[in-house]
């Protein structure tokens, strides 16, 4: 699916934000409290005094010219694999969150690791959700034991790619570890990255963030993929203006790109950010406004501007429960940067109260959201087979094409068939218990997850891997 | 209030464009348009059109279409009561508000359906008056209290007394059309005013495929001759009244909205018309009509562009849902089809507020719910605006890195420019909205519509003309 529809900037505007990226690196500098990090930048000429860097012109030059202009993430099944360059859109989901909306309830719970397979098996058996970032934190695993472990729920529960993030560089490492299991060895799994890693190494304004950055360091001379994410929020953690705010956002991923080439160039990276805009009256984080929509899509711009893949976010919301706002807030920004084209645009599924909360129904929700879009951004298409001359005439004026064949020939190739949405006559939808969406998406949780379907892992590999490992899901 | 001018969403490109014009004019020469009003018919005989009196078929050449289309206006605006409401349609300007016509509403203090009656007219125009991302009133419910002849009067005399927002509407009878325009004369001051500043107008529907009815195409020459703006739309269901693919779709409602514009510009050239659509889909499964869909979205967005092709003024239908309450599914439905329209840069979006399950239905809450998409589509619409002052380069040095803006003058100063701050949307924390009852977005629109309701005062008319209109017009209430 390509984008490329939406553009609320325009190439002059993209200019001037780049041109102040650059002054912004270049005279205001970012502040890094890590050492190694602090050691690339002053070896490869940066300007530094105490803590801040200031990174000029050229080295962000360079860096620009050796990041991949496109990475390639893998599922473990051929039909899952996202080519995340220019304009291509993919749609999946986000978050860690801490709390669970179970089927059947509408109050929260605190996640645990079986949620994770669970909501893993779930995205696998949803047609419009490409991939699979581990949506909550496990709160009943040991923070030691948790990355291996929900990286391997994960997949135990779905062959779409696993993106996720690490606590440690120990458990990086036994990460990468299981994955090549899987795979058979490092090597493959390097040719096929079915999982790949988020870093939060910026903390705005132009912080680096000692410890991601560490470990975004060790994932990039490793040469796994790895996104790498800034997160400003306009009008507390970066200045008001959406214009301001996409100036730091991207100065703050350009000091990262630059960083990452130079200490493995040429390696894949991906444009991370999740830009928001304050809550005008509170200050507090939004999700679900309008502005963050757009400032996701301008940021899709500035990527696809440099040739960079992209990863964004839509599809938050505020609203605690999955009524009307959640559905308008989600709609909107999901449209908007899957319009623009976003390359791997998480959070569009399952995510409640902002990024506090995922549900059950509410990932089967989302999924008839993202296969709206997915048709909108296939558009109309023209040619003389849908123009359509030749029925038009044949029916004339005052006639029906009901029962044309043209009709029953194009009929499924235009329209998009929703999977739990109502459009039944009110007296059908009463005799039917008149559910509400929530109620009928649950229905189809529970269809999905009663399926007895094998986990995704072969039992030889699992019977390995969990000597290699302590992991505490049962999978066989 | 500031136009907001869309277009950065293009679903067809240019090349396109050209095709469905030239297949869509092609239609009106090859297969023609059957025409069952007499005068309509007439009026296209004398005009030079190849007619077969048998068949009533009017073959319109393509010398014709492009006449009428240069004595087409470029730009309309429809006034408000008050100047701050006038709505300036041309090129890309975007403009949404109410659409109709419901036979139920959904009663705001039981909360369940009943039959619309005309006090709805009435509050529900008060409630849009108050409501600042709904930009104009076409009337939403048939009042079924009344006798048929009373009911255009009534619509329209109820509608004014509670908004000066622009009203648009149906016309029900003939004897009623004129009724209002005498009206609406009286309220203006006199016939060359209302002329001159139109706070009313009219629509007149297209029937698909091809097809002009005695009523409405008598109708669309009556308001032409009275020089008052009109919008024609046609209405063609995918698969029913028009091909399943939407290219096919748009082909036939471009040919029938030129259709009707070359009536309009025939018996009064340059009478203000809009290019209109409220083309929709129909479900793939039952085949039966649906609003919600986001094929309609699609067209709806590509009509607005084929206006724009053609340098015309347009209206176009988004924003409902089939939905049965007020869920997800309503929410994300209306947002998307408000989103994609609104960013094609249509000029008058209509059914943007209020209708429910398939537009049989307006509801009370659903407009404060809907003002607030509306409030949503429009700050997107607007986009991000980039120069030296929103870049904000000196505050980043005065910040510095690790720094916070929240106590900064910029923040200050751009904050309600840059952040649309909506009425009902709920975004305290779990906590908090607990403690204030755990309302969900429904119960929040209730209670807002209510105060509205209670508390809201619009530029009424004066008493000397309220008593004129109750005197020359003693059918109307109110």
């Amino acid at each position: 699916m390509i984008g490329n529809k939406f553009n609320p900037l325009s190439g002059e505007e993209i200019e001037l934000i780049h041109s102040s990226s650059l002054k912004v690196l270049e005279e205001v500098g970012i502040k890094v409290e890590n050492d190694s990090a602090y050691e690339v930048f002053k070896k490869n000429k940066a300007i530094t005094s105490g803590d801040l860097v200031k990174i000029p012109r050229s080295m962000v030059l360079d860096a620009l010219a050796s990041t991949p202009s496109k990475v390639v993430l893998y599922g473990r099944q051929q039909q899952h694999t996202l080519e995340l360059e220019g304009r291509e859109v993919h749609l999946g989901t986000g978050g860690a969150a801490l709390n669970v909306i179970d089927m059947d309830s509408k109050e929260p719970r605190k996640a645990t690791l079986r949620d994770i397979m669970l909501l893993a098996k779930l995205v696998e058996n949803l047609e419009y959700v490409d991939f699979y970032i581990r949506p909550v934190v496990a709160q009943d695993v040991p923070r030691e034991e948790l990355d291996v472990n929900k990286y391997y729920a994960s997949m135990l529960g779905t062959t779409k790619h696993v993106m996720g993030s690490v606590y440690s560089i120990k458990s990086f490492h036994e990460v990468k570890e299981l994955a090549s299991i899987i795979a058979g060895s490092l090597e493959s799994l390097k040719r096929k990255p079915f999982i790949s890693f988020i870093t939060c190494w910026m903390r705005s304004p132009l912080t680096l963030d000692p410890q991601a950055t560490e470990i975004m360091m060790e994932v990039v001379r490793e040469g796994l993929p790895v996104v790498l994410s800034s997160a400003p929020m306009a009008g507390s953690t970066a200045p008001i203006t959406l214009g301001g705010c996409l100036v730091q956002l991207h100065a703050e991923i350009l000091s990262g790109l630059a960083l990452s080439q130079l200490v493995n160039p040429g390696t894949p990276v991906i444009y991370g950010y999740v830009p928001s805009a304050a809550n005008p009256i509170s200050m507090d984080y939004l999700g679900g406004s309008a502005e963050f929509g757009l400032l996701n899509a301008g940021a899709v711009q500035l990527a696809a501007h440099f040739d960079l893949p992209n990863y964004s976010s839509a599809g938050l919301t505020d609203s605690k429960i999955p009524d009307a706002q959640a559905g308008i807030e989600k709609a909107l920004s999901i449209l908007q940067v899957a319009m623009a084209g976003g390359n791997y645009i998480h959070h569009a599924a399952g995510m409640l109260e902002s990024m506090l909360t995922v549900s059950y129904a509410q990932y089967v929700i989302d999924n008839d959201i993202l296969g709206m879009v997915s048709r909108i951004l296939r558009g109309i298409e023209i040619n003389s087979n849908s123009l359509a001359f030749d029925v038009i005439s044949k029916v004339g004026p005052g006639g029906n094409y009901i029962s044309q064949k043209h009709t029953a020939r194009n009929l499924r190739k235009e329209y998009f068939f929703p999977k739990v949405m109502d459009r039944d006559l009110r007296k059908e939808w009463t005799a039917k218990g008149s559910l509400d969406l929530w109620q009928k998406a649950n229905h189809r949780v529970k269809k999905i997850l009663s399926d007895d379907q094998p986990p995704k892992i072969p039992e030889d590999v699992d019977s390995q891997i969990r000597k290699t490992f302590n992991i505490l899901i049962k999978g066989h | 209030m500031d136009t907001v001018q869309g277009g950065s969403y293009r679903p067809l490109s240019i090349a396109d464009l050209r095709k469905i014009h030239e297949a869509s004019l092609e239609l009106l020469i090859e297969v023609g348009i059957n025409v069952l009003s007499d005068k309509v018919f007439k009026l296209f005989q004398k005009a030079g059109a190849r007619v077969d009196s048998e068949k009533r078929l009017v073959k319109i050449p393509y010398g014709i279409v492009q006449r009428c289309l240069q004595s087409t206006p470029k730009e309309i605006t429809l006034y408000g009561r008050e100047e701050k409401y006038n709505i300036y349609c041309s090129s890309k300007s975007v403009y949404m508000g109410t659409g109709g016509v419901a036979i139920n509403v959904i009663d705001l203090y039981t909360n369940k359906k009943r039959k619309a009656l005309l006090k709805d007219a009435r509050n529900i125009a008060r409630l849009v008056d108050a409501l600042e991302n709904i930009h104009f009133y076409v009337i939403p419910t048939y009042p079924n209290d009344l006798q048929p002849e009373d009911v255009d009067s009534n619509r329209f005399y109820a509608s004014v007394l509670n908004t000066s927002k622009h009203i648009m509407g149906g016309i029900f009878t003939r004897d009623g059309l004129r009724k209002v325009i005498r009206m609406a004369e009286e309220i203006a001051g006199s016939k060359e005013q209302l002329r001159k500043k139109p706070f009313i107008s009219f629509i007149a529907c297209v029937m698909s495929p091809l097809k002009i009815d005695g009523f409405y195409g008598d109708l669309l020459l009556e308001v032409a001759q009275e020089g008052l703006p009109i919008a024609v739309p046609a209405e063609p269901l995918t698969s029913l009244t028009s091909p399943t693919t939407l290219a096919g779709t748009l082909t036939g409602l471009h040919a029938e909205t030129l259709a009707k514009i070359v009536i309009a510009q025939l018996v009064n050239p340059g009478t203000p018309i809009m290019y209109a659509s409220t083309a929709s889909s129909t479900d793939p499964w039952t085949m039966r009509y649906i609003s919600g869909s986001v094929e309609m979205g699609l067209i709806n967005a590509a009509a607005a562009q084929l206006a724009q092709y053609l340098n015309l003024p347009n209206y176009t239908t988004a924003g409902m849902s089939d939905s049965k309450v007020v869920d997800a599914q309503n929410g994300y439905e209306k947002a998307l089809t408000s989103l994609m329209v609104a960013l094609s840069g249509s000029n008058f979006i209509h059914d943007t507020a209020g209708l429910v399950e398939f537009a049989m239905t307006a509801s009370y809450k659903q407009y404060v719910i809907d003002n607030e998409i509306n409030g949503m589509v429009l700050r997107a619409v607007r986009g991000i605006e980039v120069n030296r002052d929103t870049i904000a380069l000196d505050v980043f040095r005065k910040v510095g890195p690790g720094g916070n803006f929240v106590s900064e003058k910029h923040t200050s100063k751009y904050l309600r420019k840059e952040h649309f701050i909506p009425r009902i949307s709920n975004r305290k924390p779990r906590s908090e909205w607990e403690q204030e009852g755990a309302k969900d977005i429904e119960h929040r629109a209730i209670e807002e519509a209510k105060k509205i309701l209670a508390h809201h005062k619009p530029l009424t008319l004066s008493k000397t003309i309220r008593s004129r209109i109750r005197k020359l017009f003693p059918e109307v209430w109110g």
